[in-house]
């Protein structure tokens, strides 16, 4: 799966979860993969590098107080203004999400999950073995 | 004076077993700053007594145009938040250990990991000294005290004269050389730490 395609499923959760106002997919060490077209680039970047520290420290609390899974399943903060949810996507890359705050949890966590699962494969894919479209 | 009640834990494995004495009364907090793959991660490592909290991920294949490895083409992963640490000084004064991420897109978060600290230490590689300019410069443009440590993984190949003027430090700014990997060496260089900010609060208390 290219970029292109990606930024469209990204610009489709948009569009179909009420509330939800940016998409960004990043590496898991910070750096942005592709994001929703109204995410400028500098606030890209810096969504990026939050959204790995929050990853990575909601992974250290489900080491230390989890059923010794170690996953993470969804990370969420809530701020005046809006809400960010974190998911993983595929090998090494996280789905974040921005909202308004009237957007409803539970349907933007279960669109990202939706989401993941038909990106998964295409993430878990090193670019270079990709073939030209079947 | 206080007796000792309980004695500073012994060097060995560590666990997160290593519970506070009930007479602290002290808690002092140390940053660790430098640039991107110095050491900082390790550094706190060495010195923790409980399992130090970690957030180092995997470098993907995204950062390669951005997280340059030059010198240290064996680094994995890197730290994407903080990392922390704890020692116990003695029965009523624990050191808490931050280390700050060191890659440019982590900047931001240093100010809440200098809130409350008495004093950083930056950490250098002579193979990236570069990486460490930023630290040193946001160090003194908000007056923290600070002490460099030169991290030469064992190896001495530079003169701390010669880091001292690659870095154009002020005379009045600690310089000691340390290896990373190693707790008592690390130890050290927090103890210079102290030992700075202290002769800094007795001058200016003299003055």
């Amino acid at each position: 799966m290219d970029l292109d395609t990606l930024t469209w499923l990204l610009e489709g959760l948009l569009e179909r979860t009420p509330g939800t106002r940016h998409a960004l997919v990043l590496s898991r060490d910070g750096l942005k993969l592709c994001h929703s077209a109204g995410l400028r680039a500098d606030s890209a970047d810096h969504l990026a590098a939050i959204a790995a520290g929050v990853q990575s420290l909601a992974h250290s609390a489900s080491v230390e107080f989890g059923d010794g899974g170690g996953g993470v399943r969804q990370a969420m903060a809530e701020f005046y203004g809006g809400l960010l949810f974190i998911v993983e996507a595929g090998h090494g890359a996280h789905l974040a999400v921005i909202t308004s705050a009237e957007a409803e949890p539970g349907l933007v966590g279960h669109n990202m999950n939706e989401l993941v699962e038909q990106m998964g494969e295409h993430l878990t894919t090193p670019p270079r073995a990709v073939p030209g479209p079947a | 004076m206080h007796s000792t009640t309980s004695e500073p834990p012994a060097p060995g494995p560590r666990t997160a077993e290593a519970p506070l004495p009930g007479t602290t009364e002290q808690a002092l907090k140390i940053t660790v700053l430098g640039g991107f793959g110095v050491g900082k991660t390790t550094l706190v490592r060495s010195v923790s007594e409980i399992r130090p909290l970690d957030t180092e991920e995997t470098m993907t294949r995204a950062g390669a145009a951005v997280d340059d490895l030059e010198g240290v083409e064996g680094k994995r992963a890197t730290t994407v938040a903080f990392d922390f640490g704890r020692i116990t000084l003695d029965a009523t004064a624990v050191l808490y250990v931050f280390g700050a991420p060191g890659q440019e897109r982590f900047w931001f978060l240093w100010d809440r990991l200098f809130a409350g600290s008495l004093g950083a230490v930056v950490l250098v590689d002579t193979r990236r000294l570069e990486e460490s300019w930023y630290a040193i410069d946001r160090l003194e443009a908000q007056g923290t005290p600070f002490v460099v440590a030169h991290n030469d993984f064992g190896e001495t190949s530079h003169g701390l004269d010669e880091v001292r003027a690659a870095l154009d430090l002020d005379p009045a700014v600690p310089l000691v050389r340390c290896d990373a990997r190693e707790r008592d060496s690390a130890k050290q260089v927090l103890i210079s730490l102290v030992r700075h900010v202290r002769s800094l609060v007795a001058a200016r208390s003299a003055r």
